[in-house]
């Protein structure tokens, strides 16, 4: 009796689990979408803090703190792209070129202690966006 | 007279000490990235940590016990271990979290990286612990908190749309991303009803030797401290809301947000960022390091007070030292203080149903609490919270996989 019971115990936990593991699958168009968005989200702080060092609200150091730590995460993200399989090859060398692309232009920026060039950020920044929007919709199809 | 002052003074130092690296990450993303929505979660956590903390105050008052220590008395040492290791676990990430998010500060004023402030910063934290008393510590740092204010002004000064707020004060199905929503309310309620609140608030009523006329005013210090200091970390999510949000920024990094309170503040805007990220931090640091001791002096039987001289309770002094070393490994192996913080709210609500749980029974516990046992209301607050803390515990891992 107290075997049977023991048994339905482990059985339970089991089934529980599985469920539970099934639950926590990721969806890679969701995923895929999350580091467009965040790119596309460095992108618009960097224009953010041109915004503010513009009207001489932060320092000169926070400049440079946004614009090579923004360097470093576009890298992260092209590098990211680059090893997800399940992203057809057209697409991933489209988004990963997109975030090169904003990698160089803050990064020359930093280099020259300048601004970062605000519509060529806008302008990657939408694609990427507008590539999150059809990941998130399914319109892009990428192997499950 | 003098129980005004000590209400004052109580929800003066809670509203100070309510920012700290957790509420100001998760209500920066939650802003940033859902608007108002996630409001609800924070209003709830508030109801949870006062109703937890007001208990805990209670059974320091009528039994001159802290929680912990009672816990080792009614139930045992071999059982107080479990809910000990699993606090030692969460105030030590937070603790990590905390003394990051002091040196990033610093690193965002300076431009000088966080590795190299963050052994001086904790130096400074310990040297604070080793000469200070536990008012001087408890109520410096409260009154300093208090630029944490600048969130409120800046809220204010937004106009935000007062209805849109009220409508987040509600749960609501999210706009997008389920994942990233549920994930932000559990990291909203961990940075909320953090153990270390509680265990941290029975020990410093025993250390300001409360007795049961101070009922009435832990009573008010618990709801209104815990509430005013919870619109506080409201206004960190609304100033995100507007300013993050329409701009298409995350807030996945202290940098990326860092300038938000210079649209409503102007020049002055930064700078209060940078002070409210440090002084949040280092009180929460402060009052984590003195947790720490508090908890595993209290659970083994070992003399305790932050009141007494080092070398009179040198395993007290000992234990947050070494908890303020290990504290800097993670920023000095170059881990995001932001992306620590989110992990270490999760592992919060994980641990959260071991710590909270053995409450329902001491709080009716007779030999402690004489005639002040929890009322209907009180037992149905606590089994609420701790039905809470169970299920976001079982959320905790899916949602931090999911929607990290």
């Amino acid at each position: 009796m107290k075997s049977t019971t023991g048994q339905r115990a482990h059985t339970l936990i089991a089934v529980a689990l599985t469920v539970w593991a099934v639950g926590c699958r990721r969806d890679p168009n969701t995923a895929y979408a999350r580091m467009l968005e965040h790119a596309a989200s460095w992108s618009a702080a960097v224009q953010f803090t041109n915004e503010l060092a513009r009207s001489g609200h932060v320092p000169r150091t926070y400049v440079h703190d946004v614009l090579s730590t923004a360097a470093e995460e576009f890298a992260a993200v092209r590098k990211q792209i680059l090893e997800a399989d399940e992203i057809p090859r057209a697409e991933r060398d489209d988004a990963a070129a997109a975030c090169e692309r904003l990698a160089s232009l803050v990064a020359d920026a930093d280099r020259a202690k300048t601004m970062a060039d605000d519509n060529a950020l806008r302008e990657v920044e939408m694609r990427l966006r507008e590539t999150a929007v059809r990941a998130r919709s399914g319109a892009v199809t990428l192997r499950q | 007279m003098k129980d005004l002052i000590k209400i004052a003074l109580g929800i003066v130092t809670s509203v100070g000490g309510f920012l700290e690296v957790g509420s100001i990450g998760t209500g920066l993303q939650a802003g940033a990235s859902f608007r108002y929505q996630l409001l609800w979660a924070l209003a709830l956590g508030a109801v949870c940590v006062a109703f937890l903390t007001e208990m805990t105050g209670r059974l320091a008052a009528v039994s001159q016990h802290t929680v912990v220590d009672a816990m080792r008395k009614r139930f045992g040492v071999p059982f107080q271990m479990w809910p000990l290791a699993a606090q030692i676990l969460v105030d030590l990430l937070v603790l990590a979290s905390e003394v990051g998010g002091a040196a990033l500060a610093l690193q965002l004023a300076t431009g000088v990286s966080i590795q190299v402030w963050i052994v001086p910063m904790t130096f400074g934290i310990w040297l604070l612990l080793w000469f200070g008393t536990f008012s001087s510590i408890e109520h410096g740092v409260a009154v300093a908190g208090l630029v944490t204010l600048c969130f409120v002004v800046a809220a204010v000064w937004m106009r935000p749309d007062w209805h849109d707020v009220a409508r987040g004060l509600v749960p609501h199905r999210p706009d997008s991303d389920p994942a990233h929503y549920a994930y932000l309310a559990v990291g909203i309620i961990g940075a909320s009803v953090s153990p270390y609140l509680i265990s941290f608030y029975s020990s410093g009523a025993v250390e300001e030797k409360w007795r049961p006329k101070d009922l009435m005013p832990n009573r008010i210090v618990a709801a209104f401290g815990m509430g005013f200091g919870s619109v506080v970390a409201m206004a960190v999510i609304l100033v995100a809301a507007l300013v993050l949000a329409p701009r298409g920024i995350d807030a996945e990094s202290y940098q990326e947000a860092a300038g938000l309170l210079s649209v409503p503040l102007g020049r002055w805007g930064f700078t209060l960022f940078c002070l409210s990220l440090a002084i949040g931090c280092v009180g929460a640091a402060l009052e984590l390091a003195l947790d720490l001791s508090y908890i595993v002096a209290q659970s083994f039987g070992w003399d305790w007070g932050e009141d007494k001289r080092p070398i009179e309770e040198a395993r007290f002094a000992l234990t947050y030292t070494v908890a303020l070393t290990l504290a800097t490994i993670p920023s000095l192996i170059g881990i995001d203080p932001l992306r620590l913080t989110m992990f270490s709210m999760a592992v919060t609500v994980l641990a959260l149903p071991i710590i909270v749980a053995p409450l329902v029974i001491l709080m009716n516990d007779a030999q402690y609490l004489k005639s002040h046992t929890n009322g209907v209301v009180s037992n149905t607050a606590v089994v609420l919270v701790i039905a809470i803390a169970f299920v976001i515990a079982i959320l905790a891992v899916p949602v931090q996989w999911l929607g990290a």
